[in-house]
C-alpha cells in the first residue's frame, strides 16, 4: 500500500481527529496523535509530523495505513 | 538472553565490548570494569524464573545487533540535548535516578520535543530497596565508571539499515468508566482535580472511590493508549497528592479497577503483544509489590523492577517493551 504524499490532505485530517473511527495499536503513535491536541506542544506543521511518522514507520504500521487510504 | 549474572560474569561481557544496560545494587555496580555501559541501582527484577530481589547478582540487558553506539551523561538542563544526540535510525535507553531534577525536567520538557516520536527513547528510573531506609538511588557511566545522583546516562544505539526500532506498552490496569478527572496544571503533586466537571479535593475524592491507600493508578487517554499516573502518597493532612509521574491539564483521566491476580493480567496483556522481537523491558516496582510478583512469571518479557518507566515519556505502574523488527 503507497504511501500518501507529503501534502495529502489525510495526514492533518488524522492530526485533527478528523478521521472517525481510526484506531492504532502502535504506542508511539497513539503519543503523538494525542500531542496534536496539545497547545503547549507548539508543532509548526500537524500534517507533515504525522506523514513524517508514517513514512519512518511505515513497515509495522499497514492496518494504520490501511484505514487511511480507504477514505 | 537478558539475565540475572555475577559481577565476574557481567566483567566479562563489558571486558568483550558489548553494550550493555546493568541493573544492580550500588556496591555491585560500583564494582564493575569501565566498559561501554550505563547502570542503574535497584535490587528488584523479574527473570524466567520468576519475580526476586537479587543483592548479589546484576541484571544485564543486551543490545543485539547494534551498528553503532554512543553514550553520554545529561544534567537536567540538557533534555534537549538528549533527544538531539538520540539517533533517528535506531534507538535510546536512559537510566534516571527516581524523584530526581532531571528525571522531572525529562517528565515535563521532554515530550515538547518535535521529534521525539521519531527517536524511540525507552528506559527507567532507578531506585532503592525498600527495606534498606536511607539508600539513595543512583545511575552509573560505565565509560568512566562515575556515579550520578541527579543526572540521566544514555546508550543511544544506531541500528543497521532496514532495522527499525519501536515502544509497546503492557498496561494491565482497565479504567472505570465513570468519573473523568481532570488537573489545571501539570505537576508530581496535586491538591484539587475536577471530577466530571466539579472542582473537588483530589484525596477526598480517591478515599471516597475507595483508593485511599492509592495503590490504583489514575489513567490518562491519549488518543487510545492509556498511560498511568502512579500514586506515590495521600498527605492526610494537607490533601496533597503526590504522583510518580507528573499529571498534565487537558488529558482526561480515570481512576483504574482493581486487579484480582497480576500473574494473570500480564499472561494476558503480553498474549496481545509480538514477544519474539522485544531486546528490552523494564516494569514498575509497585507492580511487583502490589501484585505480589516475587516467585511469580509475567510471561517472557524479563527485566528490572523499576521507580518509573521511560518510554518515549515518563511512565508509571506499566511495562514497557522495546521491539527491533
Amino acid at each position: 500500500m503507497a504511501l500518501p504524499s507529503p501534502h495529502d490532505p489525510c495526514w492533518l485530517r488524522l492530526a485533527d481527529a478528523a478521521i472517525p473511527g481510526f484506531t492504532t495499536r502502535q504506542f508511539g503513535l497513539q503519543l503523538l496523535l494525542r500531542r496534536m491536541r496539545d497547545p503547549e506542544a507548539g508543532t509548526l506543521d500537524r500534517g507533515m509530523e504525522v506523514y513524517l511518522f508514517f513514512k519512518k514507520y511505515e513497515p509495522i504500521l499497514g492496518a494504520e495505513l490501511e484505514q487511511l487510504t480507504r477514505r | 538472553m537478558n539475565s540475572l549474572l555475577s559481577v565476574e560474569e557481567v566483567s566479562e561481557l563489558i571486558h568483550a565490548g558489548l553494550p550493555l544496560c546493568l541493573a544492580g545494587t550500588d556496591a555491585l555496580l560500583a564494582r564493575l570494569p569501565a566498559g561501554n555501559w550505563i547502570g542503574g541501582t535497584i535490587p528488584y527484577f523479574m527473570t524466567e524464573e520468576g519475580g526476586c530481589l537479587s543483592l548479589d547478582r546484576v541484571f544485564v540487558s543486551r543490545l543485539p545487533g547494534a551498528a553503532h553506539v554512543t553514550s553520554a551523561v545529561y544534567g537536567a538542563e540538557a533534555i534537549a540535548q538528549l533527544i538531539h544526540d538520540a539517533p533517528a535510525d535506531g534507538f535510546t535507553v536512559v537510566i534516571a535516578p527516581a524523584a530526581t531534577e532531571a528525571l522531572r525536567r525529562f517528565a515535563e520538557d521532554g515530550r515538547k520535543s518535535p521529534d521525539l516520536f521519531l527517536k524511540p527513547i525507552v528506559g527507567w528510573a532507578a531506585g532503592v530497596n525498600l527495606d534498606a531506609p536511607g539508600d539513595q538511588p543512583a545511575v552509573y557511566f560505565g565509560t568512566d565508571r562515575s556515579r550520578h545522583r541527579d543526572a540521566i546516562v544514555a546508550l543511544h544505539v544506531t541500528l543497521p539499515t532496514g532495522r527499525l526500532a519501536s515502544i509497546e506498552i503492557v498496561n494491565i490496569f482497565q479504567a472505570a468508566e465513570q468519573e473523568v478527572v481532570e488537573f489545571a496544571e501539570t505537576g508530581f503533586t496535586a491538591r484539587y482535580c475536577s471530577v466530571n466537571g466539579v472542582r473537588r479535593p483530589l484525596a477526598e475524592y480517591l478515599r471516597a472511590a475507595g483508593n485511599a491507600d492509592g495503590r490504583r493508578p489514575l489513567m490518562g487517554n491519549y488518543t487510545g493508549a492509556d498511560v498511568n499516573v502512579a500514586i506515590k502518597s495521600i498527605d492526610p493532612a494537607t490533601g496533597d497528592v503526590a504522583f510518580f509521574g507528573p499529571v498534565f491539564p487537558g488529558v482526561q483521566y480515570r481512576l483504574a479497577k482493581p486487579i484480582k491476580d497480576y500473574e494473570i493480567a500480564f499472561a494476558e496483556g503480553l498474549s496481545r503483544c509480538d514477544q519474539t522481537s522485544v531486546i528490552f523491558s523494564c516494569n514498575c516496582v509497585l507492580n511487583y509489590l502490589y501484585g505480589n510478583l516475587e516467585g511469580r512469571k509475567t510471561g517472557l518479557v524479563v527485566g528490572p523492577m523499576t521507580f518509573g518507566e521511560i518510554g518515549y515519556q515518563l511512565l508509571t505502574q506499566t511495562c514497557v517493551l522495546l521491539h527491533v523488527h
